[in-house]
């Protein structure tokens, strides 16, 4: 049986997050889906809520890609903002998973050359991660569905008729 | 899509409470946040407009906690109700795992009901989704307002596929979490036979 080795496959992802952040200078960097679920962070302290964060860019990503094509364009590369003391970049990328989005913070300690530079090297480097291409689980679903019914229970028991 | 993460063993899906404006979506997903303990939960995101009517989307991120092993989370997402809005609408709907339609019983209200039911089943047939697969339950709210339609009522208008549905006055909580087990374990079951046909597709490889 073919299994492939999902481990690497974050790690992988994680590792090229990592080796973006420190080479850019960014603050902190969250790689999202376009649904605006988390696939790799790096960076993120624990006052900042990461799937608020995660959720929001996946919101302004899908809405620049709809006014793109409003106006008759394909898609915008990236967003930039600027604040007072952080900048906010977002772009997104094609993969043989679909379409990946990248959300950069960074301050004066870099720039958005810099982070558009490396920015590019990153998703080289995604790309390459060839578990991308075909990821399959290796789990009991059988498992998995017996022990779905008594999950929920625990959670919902204390809840259900308030 | 439900994203599953092997090494981390974390299971996240994307739940999307859909209805015609002023039906009680925001209102479902604040009963559960004021419900769920602090450590089940994360922060509720809302992007409303002055008027307090959603304008792009509201988020519940909640834990369920450990499934066979997996930590298992729910990201539960609000669309804003009104007609003009489906722009957002259909972006939120993207990636959406299963849907909770919130219907408002009133009487006065059934041709909205309608008309975002068949809205609802629009946008999933644009972003692909087959409307017969993807789990959806229906929750009849507002049951204790007077001038409601009869449940039996309402299921006959809306209801032809016969999907699962519940009664609630989400203001008051009831039926709340009726709707959030019934769609978490219709988004799970359809996950295990996913993964049960992806180890076929592995073991006919081998």
């Amino acid at each position: 049986m073919r299994q492939l080795d999902l481990r690497r496959l974050q790690d992988a992802l994680a590792g090229h997050l990592e080796e973006f952040v420190q080479e850019s200078g960014a603050r902190l960097a969250v790689l999202i889906n376009r649904s605006g679920q988390v696939l790799a962070h790096e960076g993120f302290e624990r006052r900042l809520d990461l799937v608020g964060v995660a959720s929001l860019a996946a919101g302004i990503n899908a809405s620049s890609r709809a006014l793109a094509r409003q106006l008759g364009e394909d898609r915008f590369e990236h967003l930039y903002h600027a604040g007072r003391s952080r900048q906010l970049f977002i772009a997104n990328f094609e993969t043989p998973a679909g379409q990946l989005i990248l959300v950069t913070v960074f301050d004066d300690r870099s720039s958005i050359g810099l982070v558009r530079l490396f920015f590019e090297e990153f998703v080289n480097g995604v790309r390459d991660v060839s578990e991308l291409d075909g990821a399959r689980p290796s789990v009991s679903a059988r498992d998995f569905e017996r022990d779905l019914e008594a999950g929920l229970d625990r959670f919902f028991q204390d809840l259900v008729g308030g | 899509m439900t994203l599953v993460n092997y090494s981390t063993r974390e299971i996240t899906c994307k739940i999307v409470y859909y209805g015609p404006g002023r039906s009680g979506k925001t209102t479902n997903l604040q009963y559960i946040y004021s419900r769920v303990p602090w450590d089940r939960k994360g922060e509720m995101v809302s992007l409303a407009t002055d008027m307090d009517r959603t304008l792009f989307f509201d988020l519940l991120p909640v834990d369920l906690g450990r499934i066979s092993g997996f930590r298992t989370r729910l990201q539960l997402y609000t669309v804003p109700g009104q007609i003009y809005y489906n722009a957002t609408r259909k972006l939120v709907l993207q990636g959406g795992d299963a849907v909770v339609f919130v219907a408002d019983s009133q009487r006065s209200e059934i041709d909205e009901n309608i008309e975002s039911f068949r809205n609802l089943q629009e946008n999933l047939i644009e972003h692909g989704i087959d409307v017969r697969e993807i789990p959806l339950v229906i929750q009849y709210n507002k049951r204790d307002l007077p001038n409601v339609m009869s449940i039996e009522e309402l299921e006959e208008v809306l209801n032809f596929r016969e999907v699962p549905s519940h009664p609630a006055s989400a203001l008051l909580g009831q039926g709340v979490f009726d709707t959030l087990r019934t769609v978490s374990e219709g988004v799970l079951r359809r996950l295990a036979r996913k993964l049960d046909a992806s180890m076929e597709y592995q073991e006919n490889r081998a």
